[in-house]
């Protein structure tokens, strides 16, 4: 590391050459000072750069030019004579005043000209949210953005929407980063299922957050329809840092998060494992007896035969009958036992500098992460450099490579007995998870050596726990991932005439994922007699692009450029996957030699596609821009070739006005636009072939594998007429700025419609199959989105600003042509699926018998009953509108920055609460009520009043009436679709202090004396608090990943952080 | 170099467009198979078939008829008849994908009249015991994209004797000496497959209280236990691993475990304890070892009870057969008849071989005659007719000798129709009325809409019992 930069520094070294006469001086604009502008002898290398005062120094000879420059402003030359002090004042530049963004194909635009929709997001309010993770920097950042993660462990991954679900399929936005298309998958393999395993990653976050300059958002079609069936989504343009010309910048920076877990489900303490009141040592439930009515004495035990020892020595007995005497709860001692204070560290160095005609950009940093759940973390290296070169007036390159490596181990969770969550919430709250793991000796004093003890299983005399004591999920299993990552890309810029460049781009994109799951001897969930998985995903995306750019200037007022470009896009991805099951010894050796019971699979995968794209913008006297657009795009995937035409067109009309400088109004514009994009078929679904299965009914998987092998036709029919889907948009916006352009803001609405999407729709069985894949489906968004910013104090040394967004969509599926919709939570007793007629993600599941008023049909005693006749609708998990509401104040050189986000009207499938109230360990399920009236319970019993009896009552409309035991494990708690899961839903809006941050930069002469430019010292505080009426989880969370959102299942928790860092520029 | 760009680029512009096509032509699915010979899905339609009579369902039945008992989570609540279409979803997807869908390939692709013969043995069980169990269900229609009608029940059990001397003509064409290993429920033996096939009719035709054809070709049935269709006794490693053991073994030792026992039912209990006054056990009788080989409780797993990993599953059985030809035999032919099968069978239960059950425990099963069922009989001790006694007797054999498949459930829902006051008194669980049938499975009724609704619910006699 050391070595690299001093050669890098020898390197810049080289290139500046010493002379003879120092002249400094002052560059300033008509208000004042200009920090940062450059200052460069014109054709040489040389060049300065000013100080946060706006000076500079520089050696020049007599006689040499010096130019002035400075984004926004007209450069200014000025030839060398006998002054030693050379101040300029800079005028502005009327039209680089307008601020500079970028298009979807990664060129700077004028922002004012642009018509499509699209966010900002800057790369300082994503770094100074200070998440371990970019993705969930984005999080309230722009509207119509929508960031949900998936749990708090550390590197799990997070799905990005932008306006809505426009596809069933999946429509995460298209990442483009340096114009380069980068992969952004969050895989599940076949290691890990969708609905329990652990947290995935997402391959976004393997980029470094500090090497980002900017990033935009476009969340249109008409602007993503040259990326054609990548951008049904939307689409994220990410632009990476690159060196600048002037003097060497170097920057340091560390920070310190500190993780808690920010909401805890409530167990309750008043009554042991058990059931009907008894106590019963080898109970799922905790129906058991009252703990403060025990005696309090000593457990008494049978110490004659068998008996677990625990690694310390602690011997555990078989509990004589009534021996149960202790009134000790473990409850928190337990949580102790596997959660702690997480810790992040982050440290990051970059270099940067050059010439007129060379760069240089390098990055390095290293994350080290230990999560809230104990033995669970992350670590991720990474190390980017990127340069640019000018060869001649004609051709210029810039070339840029990163590459990541990481390691994460995660907590498996979810419908998992072997899960987390599961083990310490149905836990009973007398008993203790300590010795976890030790040595059965059965009554012949035979030892089995590292057994597990478990709430059901208190000697560990089976080889199957149940359900995992949590100390051995966390301690003796591990899921590792390990990835490693390049990126690299290649621009050559040709200025083959005044009027014609081209631009020739090459990117590479490749991933290495390697997953290694491993379960000991004696594990839950089917591994009693071990497992190993290793999954390996090898991913590798090559881009080319062929651009060719033209300007004319076709009459006065009116110009156009012309895009012309070709792309080849070609995705290989290797998947490699070996379970070994039944080790032939208690090994803790992570390889398949333990085991001779060895499956292994392997999934090829070839995408490839072609687009051509020609786009004609048309400007005419800085009034009216139009752009127009056409793709012909064809995919390897897709038995027909597309065609997507967009148009944009933007008036800005406040120039039809003469704005005095008094005017309220300073700018407006309004944009118009319609755009077309599609999403391509996955690779390899033309046909139906065969397969071999597994056979299961109700946990009793049999397969042809274990039976010497076999094959079945698929149940999935393949097709081979499959198309692109096709999403088509329309667009009306307008922006405004007003009091000197303090005060943005900035309006969309928007519809689009995505037909022929595919859909691997569920079949009736009696079609034969199980699935078929096809054109299918169709379903429309709608909405509106707002942003907006005000500077409403702006003084010498105080500005102080509010700024927030707004969105709303509604999403419905039109047309599933009478198929039943996917199932995106599979395994799950509520469905997240998609009906006609309603939002995609809609929850479905068991419901309670209502009457044609929609009144509960109450049973004889007063209870609801369990509707048999199938499936219905309980709920939304999609907010009706999200927003996000921020205040900035900066204080000369103190700023604090407060952003709120919140969601409203999305529900939750509450089923770890639900689960928990059959099992009883749930904290709304441990009451006691005195009763003052006679109460009937579920069962037909009769309660006296007087008497005083667990449970709680409930007036479902017929009365008050006792929920007790026999309730909650019948149909008011518990799993299946033979329970009432519609009590199950809860609304899950929320509002969260996303971030609160302070930060402060020492830029003084002290500071400058050290030879060093700032140092900024910054505590930020991220997701500190959180209003919700959902108890014991963030609603945030979700158990499945994509569209599968709405359902907490044992799924492992959120976290809030403090997060203090420090950075020193150099 | 300059003035050369531009025509490079716009070459290669060209030439990409030119190697468009093949450079697209990527899509063949690199990772399954398109060319798979029939003979080796055959296994698969086993799997599938099994599960539709061993699995979750038939558990259910064992429920719902006093030989089981839900205890915990999900079967507490179907024990006590609280049950979701859901429940059927995946006997559903193995009767048609599993079973149907690849028999017709096997059908449209194979010459080789063994495999199409045990195939269609095969869907002619799953389908028969999917319409004692739903009643009316889709078949004559089936793979209709427009969603597939729904066949009357007794037009089912039709299609599938039709079906069934359909599979005996094509194994009588087949040497009787040939095997084929690959079949792991009875080795590929066309003599055992017919066998089969005809005690299959004689259920149908029981099932439709068709006496006289039932007993005819039970007749021609399964007449020996090594010619019992059971799973998977022709497969050396059954029981070796997960996923190739027992179903009971698998749920009492996987995540469900304690979720269900026989302990407490009606048939560990009242029916065979000694202990108990009013259980078979009597003179001629001792089913203390029988009822320790049926104990399914996930504590109570060992080597010579059914939960063990290698203990095979009834399917078609040789008890069947004779229960069959007993009950049938005495109610066309004679008593003598009837009683001369149900001894057979207490013969062969004597053997060693019916059953494994613990060593140290007895068993005992002396021939019947005609005075134990005489009024004051020992078969007989509450005077009913002789007749009626003997009958009762054959079908409470049959209620203890088929455990482990739907037949207990199938044959209380018959007997309660035709012999109302004989069958056997098997606890009501919940409510006031014994369940009569399963619900159409939760996909179809997404699926189909000839699919009725709403759907008959569990309470809703079939067609045959009505």
């Amino acid at each position: 590391m050391q070595k690299l930069f001093f050669i890098l520094l020898i390197a810049i070294g080289a290139v500046f050459n010493g002379n003879s006469q120092t002249i400094s001086g002052n560059v300033s604009d008509q208000s004042g000072p200009l920090p940062g502008a450059s200052v460069i002898i014109k054709g040489t290398t040389q060049g300065a750069t000013t100080d946060f005062d706006g000076n500079y120094t520089i050696d020049a000879t007599t006689g040499q030019i010096l130019v002035f420059s400075y984004i926004g402003y007209k450069s200014e030359e000025i030839v060398v004579g006998s002054q030693k002090t050379i101040n300029v004042t800079l005028k502005e530049d009327a039209e680089a005043l307008d601020e500079v963004v970028v298009s979807v194909l990664g060129f700077k635009e004028k922002r004012d000209n642009v018509a499509s929709t699209y966010s900002v997001i800057g790369a300082e309010s994503v770094t100074r949210s200070k998440e371990p993770t970019l993705i969930n920097g984005l999080a309230g950042k722009a509207a119509g953005v929508n960031i949900t993660g998936t749990s708090a462990d550390p590197g799990a991954g997070s799905n990005i929407q932008i306006r809505g679900v426009s596809s069933i399929n999946g429509s995460a936005p298209l990442i483009v980063v340096d114009g380069i298309p980068i992969n952004n998958s969050n895989l599940e393999g076949f290691g890990s299922d969708a609905d329990a395993g652990v947290s995935q990653q997402s391959r976004l976050n393997d980029i470094n957050p500090d090497d980002i300059e900017s990033i935009q958002v476009f969340k249109g079609a008409s602007a993503g329809s040259l990326y054609g069936s990548r951008a049904l989504g939307g689409v994220i343009v990410i632009t990476t840092k690159r060196g600048k010309a002037g003097k060497l910048k170097a920057s340091f920076s560390s920070s310190i998060s500190i993780d808690q877990i920010n909401r805890v489900h409530a167990l309750q303490q008043n009554y042991g494992q058990g059931s009907g009141g008894n106590y019963s040592p080898t109970n799922a439930n905790s129906w058991g007896d009252k703990i403060a009515d025990r005696s309090g004495a000593e457990d008494v035990f049978n110490t004659s035969g068998r008996y677990f020892e625990a690694a310390n020595g602690n011997r555990y007995y078989p509990l004589a009958s009534g021996g149960k005497n202790s009134r000790a709860v473990f409850s928190d001692s337990n949580f102790d036992q596997v959660f702690q204070n997480g810790l992040a560290q982050d440290t990051k160095i970059s270099l940067s500098g050059g010439t007129e005609k060379a760069t240089f950009y390098f990055s390095a940093a290293h994350l080290d992460q230990v999560g809230i759940m104990k033995n669970s973390d992350y670590k991720r290296n990474s190390l980017s450099f990127g340069n640019t070169y000018k060869f001649n007036d004609w051709l210029s390159t810039s070339a840029k490579i990163a590459y990541t490596n990481s390691s994460s181990n995660r907590i498996q969770q979810g419908s998992n007995t072997a899960g987390i969550y599961l083990g310490l919430l149905r836990n009973p709250a007398d008993f203790d998870i300590s010795d976890y793991i030790g040595t059965y000796y059965d009554n012949n004093g035979n030892p089995t050596p590292f057994r597990h003890r478990s709430y059901r299983r208190y000697l560990g005399d089976t080889a199957n726990p149940t359900y995992n004591n949590p100390l051995w999920t966390i301690f003796e299993q591990t899921s590792d991932t390990k990835v490693e990552r390049f990126l690299s890309s290649i621009d050559f810029n040709i200025n083959a005439a005044p009027w014609l460049n081209f631009v020739i781009r090459g990117g590479l994109d490749y991933f290495n994922d390697d997953r290694v799951y491993f379960q000991p001897l004696f594990s839950g969930d089917g591994a009693n007699n071990g497992r190993y998985k290793n999954e390996i995903f090898q991913n590798k995306e090559i881009s080319t692009d062929f651009i060719s750019l033209m300007n004319f200037q076709l009459s006065e007022g009116l110009s156009t450029n012309i895009t012309l470009g070709a792309a080849l896009n070609d995705r290989t991805r290797k998947q490699t996957y070996v379970e070994a099951i039944d080790f032939l010894y208690n090994s803790r050796l992570q390889n398949p030699s333990i085991s001779n019971n060895i499956d292994t699979q392997q999934r090829d995968l070839i995408l490839r596609n072609v687009r051509f794209y020609g786009q004609t913008a048309f400007e005419f006297q800085d009034l009216m821009n139009l752009n127009l657009g056409l793709t012909y795009e064809d995919a390897s995937s897709s038995s027909k070739s597309i065609m997507y035409p967009s148009a944009e067109f933007a008036l800005k009309f406040s120039n039809l006005f003469d704005l005095s400088s008094s005017s309220a109004l300073s700018f407006a514009k309004l944009r118009l636009a319609y755009g077309e994009v599609g999403l391509a078929p996955d690779a390899h679904n033309f046909e139906t072939g065969y397969e071999t299965a597994s056979y299961s009914t109700y946990s009793d998987a049999i397969s042809l594998f274990a039976f010497g092998g076999g094959f079945r036709l698929n149940d999935d029919q393949g097709n081979p007429n499959l198309e692109f889907e096709k999403k088509r948009e329309y667009e009306i916006g307008l922006d405004f700025r007003f009091f000197r352009n303090r005060l943005s803001l900035s309006g969309t609405y928007y519809y689009n419609n995505t037909r022929d999407m595919i859909l691997n729709v569920s079949l009736d069985p009696s079609s034969g199959f199980d699935s078929f894949l096809g054109n299918i489906g169709e379903l429309e968004n709608k909405g509106l989105e707002l942003e907006f910013n005000y500077d409403f104090l702006k003084k010498e040394n105080l500005t102080l600003s509010l700024f927030g967004n707004y969105s709303q969509n509604r999403n419905e599926i039109l047309d599933l042509k009478g198929f039943p919709g996917p199932n995106f939570s599979p395994g799950s007793s509520i469905n997240v699926t998609a009906l006609v007629g309603q939002p995609v993600s809609v929850l479905t599941g068991s419901a309670a018998l209502r009457n044609t008023d929609g009144s509960l049909d109450l049973d004889a005693n007063g209870f609801p009953q369990l509707d048999t006749s199938g499936d219905k609708v309980l709920g939304d998990p999609n907010p009706d509108w999200k927003g996000a509401l921020g205040f900035r104040a900066n204080y000369k050189n103190l700023s604090l920055n407060v952003l709120f986000e919140t969601s409203q009207g999305n529900d939750i499938g509450e089923r770890t609460r639900y689960v928990l109230y059959g099992f009883g360990t749930h904290g709304d399920v441990g009451n006691e009520v005195t009763l003052t009236q006679d109460l009937i319970n579920s069962a037909g019993t009769t309660f006296a009043a007087g008497s005083t009896v667990r449970g709680n009552i409930q007036d479902f409309g017929a009365g008050p009436v006792l929920l007790d035991e026999s309730w909650y494990t019948s149909l008011g708690g518990g799993f299946g679709g033979s329970v009432i899961n519609e009590f199950a839903i809860g609304d899950a809006s929320w509002t969260r202090l996303r971030e609160l941050s302070l930060a402060y930069t020492l830029d003084g002469n002290g500071i400058k004396k050290t030879g060093l430019e700032s140092i900024q010292i910054t505590a930020t505080g991220r997701n500190l608090f959180l209003w919700t009426k959902i108890d014991g989880i963030d609603p945030d969370v979700s158990q499945f990943s994509g569209l599968g959102k709405g359902l907490d299942y044992f799924t492992n928790p959120s976290s809030k952080s403090v997060v203090f860092g420090i950075t020193i520029n150099y | 170099m300059k003035k050369y760009i531009n025509k490079i680029i716009y070459s290669m512009l060209l030439l990409s467009f030119i190697g468009c096509d093949s450079y697209l032509d990527v899509n063949e699915d690199p990772n399954v198979a398109i060319d798979v010979p029939p003979i080796l899905i055959f296994k698969g339609m086993e799997l599938a078939d099994v599960q539709i009579n061993s699995g979750h369902l038939m558990r259910i039945s064992q429920m719902w008829s006093g030989q089981m008992r839900g205890i915990n989570s999900l079967y507490q609540r179907i024990n006590d008849y609280n049950i979701a279409p859901e429940e059927s979803n995946s006997n559903w997807a193995h009767l048609y994908h599993g079973v149907i869908t690849q028999n017709r390939i096997i059908q449209e692709t194979s010459e080789d009249n063994l495999l199409k013969g045990m195939a269609n043995v095969l869907e002619a069980h799953a389908i028969g015991t999917s319409a004692s169990l739903f009643g009316d269900i889709p078949y004559s229609d089936v793979g209709n994209p427009e969603g597939a009608a729904f066949d009357g029940q007794l037009s089912i059990f039709e299609a599938a004797q039709t079906l069934l001397n359909e599979a005996i003509a094509q194994l009588g064409t087949v040497p009787t000496t040939r095997r084929f290993s690959d079949d792991i429920l009875l080795g590929g033996r066309s003599v055992s497959w017919i066998q089969v096939a005809y005690t299959l009719k004689a259920r149908y035709y029981l099932m439709n209280s068709q006496y006289g054809e039932a007993y005819q070709n039970a007749l021609l049935g399964v007449n020996a236990a090594s010619n019992s269709l059971r799973y998977a006794a022709s497969y050396p490693e059954y029981g070796t691993s997960d996923e190739n053991s027992s179903l009971y073994n698998l749920i009492l030792r996987g995540s469900r475990a304690g979720d269900l026992t026989t302990d407490g039912s009606y048939i560990q209990e009242i029916l065979l304890n000694p202990s108990n006054a009013t259980s078979r056990n009597n003179a001629k009788t001792d089913e203390s070892k029988r009822r320790d080989f049926y104990v399914l409780d996930q504590a109570k797993i060992n080597a010579n009870r059914l939960s063990a990993g290698n203990a095979t599953m009834p399917l078609v059985t040789y008890e069947e057969n004779l229960m069959i030809l007993a009950e049938t035999g005495f109610r066309t032919v004679s008593f003598n008849e009837g009683l001369t099968q149900l001894n057979r069978l207490r013969t062969y239960l004597s053997s060693a071989t019916a059953f494994a059950g613990d060593a140290g425990l007895t068993s005992l099963y002396a021939a019947y005659d005609v005075t134990d069922f005489a009024p004051g009989g020992i078969e007989n001790t509450d005077n009913i007719t002789a007749d009626k006694a003997l009958l009762r007797e054959i079908l409470e054999e049959k209620y203890v000798s088929t455990f482990g498949t739907i037949l207990p459930f199938d044959d209380f829902r018959r007997i309660r129709k035709t012999d109302s006051d004989i069958a056997l008194p098997l606890p009501i669980n919940a409510g006031t009325m014994y369940p009569a049938r399963f619900l159409i499975a939760q996909d179809e009724i997404n699926g189909n809409s000839k699919a009725p609704s709403p759907i008959p619910d569990i309470f809703q006699k079939t067609a045959v019992h009505q």
